[in-house]
């Protein structure tokens, strides 16, 4: 019964982080990054090992 | 008397005979005949109900989701990527961001250096070390556990089934004792909240303008402020920076635009693939051994699994506790769960990643799939 009720607070918790994350852009962050590194990808990595 | 006795019960039980149950203990002759000898029968039936049924699929999931994260990291390797060049997949690119906050499917070339393979481990990392807290990455950590549990680790992990493949060669898998695996699961934690420290840490002082100046000199060794365990992470080692290798011409001359000498890689570049090799040598002798004993990527999922909805479960009723020929679902849990030691019903398990096994395996129908 305890884990059900923590789990419906860790799920609802979850969604609202989640949807938060969305409404302030956050997945536009990811996508930013990802761009740039698909430009990079146009350039070529110049050394891309450490 | 006696013959009496022993008719009406006979009787009785004749009158109850249908013809399901006729049909139930022909079956089970057959089944009790075949057995021992092995016909094609027996393997037939083996092969349908513990094989085809899960494991199969199970690999069939592993394996494209496999070959997805290997392409992937060929494509950051040579630095296009043919199919979709070629217009076949172009209309699925809006996808690609979404894969981020899949727990361990993706690939994320970040930085200059380091490729890594755990979704939204690396996305928690970045995103916290640059000073802001990760609301969608943690969002998932929180949900997905919480709805379908590890199935991840189990089903779909790529790293998962690498060990899964070393468990199937001929070297025969060791069991630990518990107080070793006791020991042993404390590493995963040291590593987990290592991590966490250090994306609070430097989080913290990004945020705050102040400079951590240790911090940022680990960052020239390699992009430990940037994402502390992305840097090591074997996955990324096997799915990014192998390939990278290889298809550069250090491992075979596919490519040699690019041929430094080994020698003169960095330290962090050797260390990286020590580790993957230490983990991959692991995984033969003991099943799924990274996943018990280090990734932090799992070990996050299980805080939030052990309250999952979805779980195997132990009928009470049913299982013949441990009385059963060979504790088969004990024996086949790749995480090395004592399943006849944890409590009847649900079992609710950080190390649990769903694979079902246990299920597969005992011949009692006593471990079932809930949703709960
Ligand atoms: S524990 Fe880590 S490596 Fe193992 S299956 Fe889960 S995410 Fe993959
Ligand atoms: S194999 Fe089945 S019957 Fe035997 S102990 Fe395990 S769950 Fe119970
Ligand atoms: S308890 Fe069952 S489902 Fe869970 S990891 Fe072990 S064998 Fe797989």
């Amino acid at each position: 019964m305890n884990r059900r009720v923590i789990a419906i607070a860790l799920l609802c918790l979850g969604i609202s982080a989640f949807a938060f994350g969305l409404a302030i852009g956050q997945h536009e962050l990811v996508r930013s990054w990802l761009q740039y590194f698909s430009d990079a990808y146009a350039i070529g990595f110049p050394q891309p090992i450490p | 008397m006696s013959e009496t006795d022993t008719e009406s019960p006979e009787k009785q039980e004749r009158s109850r005979d249908r013809l399901g149950s006729r049909f139930a203990r022909w079956k089970q002759s057959i089944l009790e005949r075949t057995r021992p000898h092995k016909t094609l029968h027996y393997w037939v039936k083996k092969a349908f109900e513990e094989i085809l049924a899960i494991r199969i699929i199970r690999f069939i999931f592993q394996l494209i989701v496999f070959l997805l994260l290997f392409y992937a990291g060929i494509t950051y390797v040579l630095g296009y990527d043919p199919l979709l060049e070629s217009g076949l997949f172009a209309g699925l690119a809006f996808l690609i961001p979404i894969f981020g906050y899949i727990p361990v499917v993706f690939d994320m070339p970040h930085g200059i250096a380091q490729g890594t393979a755990t979704g939204f481990f690396d996305i928690i990392q970045l995103i916290g070390q640059a000073g802001m807290f990760p609301f969608i990455a943690l969002g998932a950590v929180l949900i997905i556990p919480i709805l379908i549990g590890r199935s991840f680790c189990g089903w779909v992990c790529p790293f998962g089934f690498i060990q899964d493949l070393c468990s199937l060669t001929p070297i025969r898998t060791r069991t630990v004792s518990k107080q070793t695996n006791r020991l042993l699961s404390w590493i995963k934690y040291i590593f987990l909240f290592t991590t966490l420290f250090f994306v609070l840490w430097v989080g913290l002082s990004t945020f705050l303008g102040i400079e951590a100046g240790l911090v940022y000199s680990l960052n020239s060794a390699g992009g430990f402020a940037t994402a502390w365990w992305s840097v090591i992470s074997p996955s990324g080692t096997f799915f990014v920076i192998v390939p990278y290798l290889w298809l550069n011409g250090v491992i075979s001359p596919i490519i040699t635009q690019w041929n430094p000498s080994p020698l003169s890689w960095a330290p962090i570049m050797w260390i990286r693939l020590i580790f993957l090799l230490i983990v991959l040598v692991a995984a033969l002798f003991y099943t799924r051994a990274y996943c018990r004993w280090i990734c932090p990527v799992g070990t996050l999922m299980g805080l939030v699994s052990q309250f999952s909805f979805l779980t195997v479960s132990r009928s009470a009723t049913e299982c013949l506790h441990g009385r059963c020929e060979e504790q088969r679902c004990t024996k086949a849990c790749p995480v090395g769960i004592d399943v006849i030691a944890q409590p009847p019903g649900k079992l609710y398990h950080r190390d649990c990643i769903m694979c079902l096994d246990c299920v597969a395996k005992c011949g009692y129908d006593a471990v079932k799939v809930d949703y709960s």
